[in-house]
C-alpha cells in the first residue's frame, strides 16, 4: 500500500512511533542512536544500521566460571524496535547477512524484534554504486516501510501486511497519481542504473584463477589491514567470541571482527593460513565477489561506497573488481 | 613543480641503481585521498606525485618491502621516521635511498570534506592557496585553513636525513607546536577525562587503523593481539579502548615523530595524535629530546645521563617532604 506523509508531519509521526517502540534514527553523520529530536537525513551515515543486528557487543551466555558451573543462554533485546532512516542499500545489506545468519538464534531474534523504515536517496552520493551491485532502492528489500521524498511530502510504501503499527493518522492513502509517480520513479531508476556487467564476468571466473592472479600484490601494497572497511561495511559479518570473566561470573559475548586482522585467522596452534597481509586482503574480496557470489547469486556488497570513502590507504574497491573480472 | 622534481629524482634513483623500487604516492580514488605506490619501472615512475593528501607515512610500507633496496620520497616527518627505524635496527642504512623533500605541508581530507558538497578536483598551489572545485563552482581557501593539524604544528618540515634533497620551499617551522596540547592541559582533571571519553573512547571502533598506519608500531604481535594471555578486552568497552590508546601512546614516547598518520588514518576523525604530541612535549621539556633528528644521538629511552636530576622520581618528592 502507498501512503502520503506531509514533511511537516515527519517529527510528529516519529514521536508517535517513539511512544510505541524503541525508536532509532540517524542522529548525525557518524550513525544511529535513540530518537531525541535530532535527525540527520543529508546522506548516509558513516556507520550503517548493521549494528542493530550484529551489535558491537552481544552477550549470549551467562555462566559460572568453574568446572561443572551452571550456564544460562541469553536471548537478546526484549523490546520491539524501529529504525528509521535506513538507506535501501543498507537494508539490503541486512538481507544479505541474513542469507548466512538466518538460523542464528540471536540474529533471528533481532530480525524479529526490529523493523526498518527506509529512506530513498533521491540523488546517489558521490561514491555510491548500489545499483551496480544489484540494489533496487524502490524494491523495499529488508524494509517494512519505504519513504521517498517528493517536494513537500513523502511517498510511503508499506511492505508488510501487519505494518499498521507504523502507519499513524498523519498518513493518508495515496491517490492514483501518487501511485503512478512512485512507479515512474522506480522505472526511471532501474532504467538509468543497471547492475554491473562485472558481476556476470565474476561468476564465470574459475576460483583458482582469481586466487592465483598476479594483481593482488600491487593492489594490496597500500592496504594497512586495519578494520576500517569491514567495520563500516553494511555486509561484513565476521565475528569473534570472547568470555568476559570477573571472579566466577562469566558472560560470553559475540562482537564484530575483521578478516583483515592477523589474529582473526590465527589458529590455536599458532599457525596462520593467512599470515601475509596480502592473503587477508585477497580473502576479503574473494569472499565478497566470488565465494559469496557463487553461493548466493549476489555479491556481498551493496555499493554504499563507505570503504572507498573512508579507506585510509586509498584502496578503491572498483580497482579490485575490475582486476578480478578481467583477469 | 614538485611532482616533476619527484619523478625526475625517482627515475634517476632507479636508473643509477640506487634502488629497486621507489616508495611514493600516486593519485588515489578520490580527489582528497592519495595512495602509496611502489614504482619499479620508468613507466611506474610516471604515476608518482607530490601527495597533497598523503595520509600514510611511506615509511610504514618499508616492512612490506624488506630485503629490497628502496628509495623513499621523504618530507621531514618521513625522514625522521626512517631515522628512528634505522636507530632501532629495523633496516640497514645502505638499503634505503632517501629522496628528501622540503615539505610544504599536507592537506587534511576531513577538513576538505567538511567544506561540503561533491568535490570534483582540488588544486593545491603548495604555497598560499587551495582551490576546491565542485559542480557548483570553485571555492578558494587559504592553505592554512585546510592543512593537517600535525603540519600546522610541524617544527621540522625539512628532512634531517637524506641522500638527495629536492630543491623546494618548505613551510616555515611552527612557532607554537604545542598549542593544541596546551589547550587540553589547561582544563581541570575532570574536563580532561571528559575530553578523552567524548573525543576518543566513545567514538573509537577498535579498527586499529592508527596502529597500522604508524611507521613505528611494528611489534610482530601487538599487545592487544596477544591471546595467551590476553591483556586487553576486544569490545568497544571504554576501559579496554582506553587501555589500548594509552599504552600505544606510551609505546611511542620519545619515538613519535608526529607524522600524523594515526590521526589521518582514523575513519572516525579522532584527534589521536594529541596523546603522542603530549608525550613529545614531555620529552622535549624534560630531556631536550626530539625523535628522529640525529642518526648518531642515542635513543631517548635507551640512554642515561649521570647529571640527570631525576626530579620526576617520586623519591625526590618524598625526600623533600622529609618522608624518607
Amino acid at each position: 500500500m502507498l501512503f502520503v506523509l506531509a514533511k511537516e508531519d515527519l517529527k510528529p509521526w516519529l514521536e508517535h512511533l517513539k511512544e510505541r517502540y524503541e525508536l532509532f534514527v540517524p542522529k548525525g553523520p557518524d550513525g544511529f542512536g535513540p530518537y531525541e529530536g535530532e535527525l540527520f537525513l543529508q546522506g548516509r551515515t558513516k556507520l550503517s544500521a548493521k549494528e542493530f543486528f550484529l551489535p558491537w557487543r552481544e552477550p549470549y551466555l551467562r555462566f559460572e566460571a568453574r568446572p561443572g558451573g551452571a550456564f544460562e543462554p541469553l536471548s537478546g533485546p526484549e523490546k520491539e524496535r524501529v529504525v528509521f532512516g535506513v538507506r535501501p542499500c543498507d537494508a539490503r545489506g541486512i538481507s544479505l547477512i541474513a542469507k548466512v545468519f538466518e538460523k542464528d538464534p540471536l540474529f533471528a531474534r533481532r530480525r524479529e524484534k526490529t523493523r526498518l523504515i527506509g529512506l530513498v536517496c533521491r540523488e546517489p552520493g558521490s561514491q555510491c554504486f548500489g545499483w551496480a551491485m544489484g540494489v533496487d532502492p524502490f524494491s523495499g528489500e529488508g524494509l517494512s516501510l519505504l519513504l521517498v521524498e517528493e517536494g513537500e511530502r513523502f511517498l510511503a510504501r508499506l511492505f508488510e501486511k501487519e505494518g499498521e503499527g507504523l502507519i499513524s493518522p498523519h498518513f493518508r492513502p495515496a491517490g492514483e497519481e501518487d501511485e503512478a509517480l512512485f512507479e515512474r520513479l522506480h522505472q526511471e531508476f532501474t532504467k538509468k542504473y543497471p547492475p554491473s556487467p562485472a558481476l556476470q564476468k565474476l561468476k564465470e571466473k574459475e576460483v583458482l584463477s582469481l586466487y592465483e592472479a598476479p594483481f593482488w600484490e600491487e593492489l594490496a601494497l597500500p592496504c594497512l589491514n586495519c578494520g576500517t572497511c569491514t567495520f563500516l561495511c553494511p555486509t561484513c559479518y565476521c565475528f569473534d567470541v570472547q568470555d568476559e570473566v570477573v571472579g566466577t561470573e562469566g558472560v560470553r559475548v559475540r562482537l564484530p571482527d575483521a578478516c583483515m586482522f592477523e589474529l582473526y585467522s590465527r589458529h590455536a596452534s599458532g599457525h596462520n593460513p593467512r599470515r601475509a597481509p596480502q592473503a587477508r586482503f585477497r580473502n576479503r574480496f574473494m569472499h565478497k565477489f566470488k565465494y559469496y557470489l557463487d553461493e548466493y547469486d549476489a555479491p556481498l556488497c551493496v555499493g554504499c561506497g563507505r570503504c572507498i570513502e573512508e579507506c585510509p590507504a586509498g584502496v578503491n574497491l572498483w580497482d579490485v573488481i575490475r582486476a578480478m573480472s578481467e583477469v | 613543480m614538485l611532482t616533476e622534481k619527484i619523478k625526475a629524482a625517482a627515475e634517476k634513483a632507479l636508473e643509477e641503481g640506487r634502488a629497486e623500487v621507489v616508495l611514493g604516492y600516486e593519485k588515489g580514488p578520490l580527489p582528497f585521498r592519495d595512495r602509496l605506490v611502489a614504482a619499479k619501472t620508468k613507466e611506474d615512475v610516471k604515476r608518482l606525485i607530490w601527495p597533497s593528501f598523503g595520509v600514510l607515512n611511506p615509511a610504514s610500507a618499508l616492512f612490506k618491502l624488506r630485503g629490497k633496496k628502496v628509495a623513499l620520497i621523504a618530507p621531514g616527518c618521513v625522514s625522521r621516521a626512517v631515522v628512528v627505524l634505522l636507530k632501532e635496527g629495523q633496516f640497514r642504512r645502505e638499503d634505503l635511498f632517501i629522496i628528501g623533500v622540503p615539505c610544504p605541508g599536507m592537506l587534511d581530507p576531513s577538513k576538505v570534506r567538511k567544506v561540503g558538497g561533491k568535490i570534483l578536483r582540488i588544486e593545491d598551489d603548495l604555497g598560499e592557496k587551495v582551490k576546491v572545485v565542485s559542480p557548483e563552482g570553485e571555492r578558494e581557501f587559504r592553505r592554512d585553513e585546510l592543512l593537517r593539524a600535525n603540519c600546522l604544528s610541524c617544527r621540522h618540515p625539512t628532512p634531517p636525513l637524506y641522500d638527495e634533497l629536492i630543491a623546494a620551499q618548505a613551510r616555515p617551522p611552527a612557532e607554537s607546536p604545542y598549542a593544541q596540547v596546551e589547550e587540553i592541559e589547561a582544563l581541570d582533571e575532570a574536563s580532561r577525562w571528559a575530553w578523552f571519553e567524548e573525543e576518543v573512547l566513545s567514538r573509537c571502533l577498535r579498527c586499529y587503523a592508527c596502529r597500522q598506519a604508524c611507521p613505528l608500531c611494528y611489534c610482530p604481535t601487538c599487545f592487544v593481539d596477544d591471546s595467551r594471555p590476553q591483556w586487553v578486552g576486544k569490545t568497544r568497552d571504554r576501559v579496554d579502548t582506553a587501555l589500548y590508546h594509552l599504552v600505544r601512546a606510551y609505546h611511542l614516547a620519545g619515538r613519535c615523530v608526529d607524522c600524523g598518520s594515526c590521526e589521518a588514518a582514523c575513519p572516525m576523525d579522532i584527534p589521536l595524535r594529541l596523546l603522542t604530541k603530549k608525550l613529545e612535549k614531555e620529552a622535549l621539556l624534560a630531556f631536550s629530546y626530539e625523535a628522529g633528528l640525529d642518526l648518531e644521538a642515542p635513543l631517548l629511552l635507551a640512554s642515561f645521563r649521570e647529571d640527570d636530576p631525576e626530579d620526576f622520581m617520586i623519591t625526590q618528592e618524598l625526600k623533600a617532604t622529609g618522608k624518607i
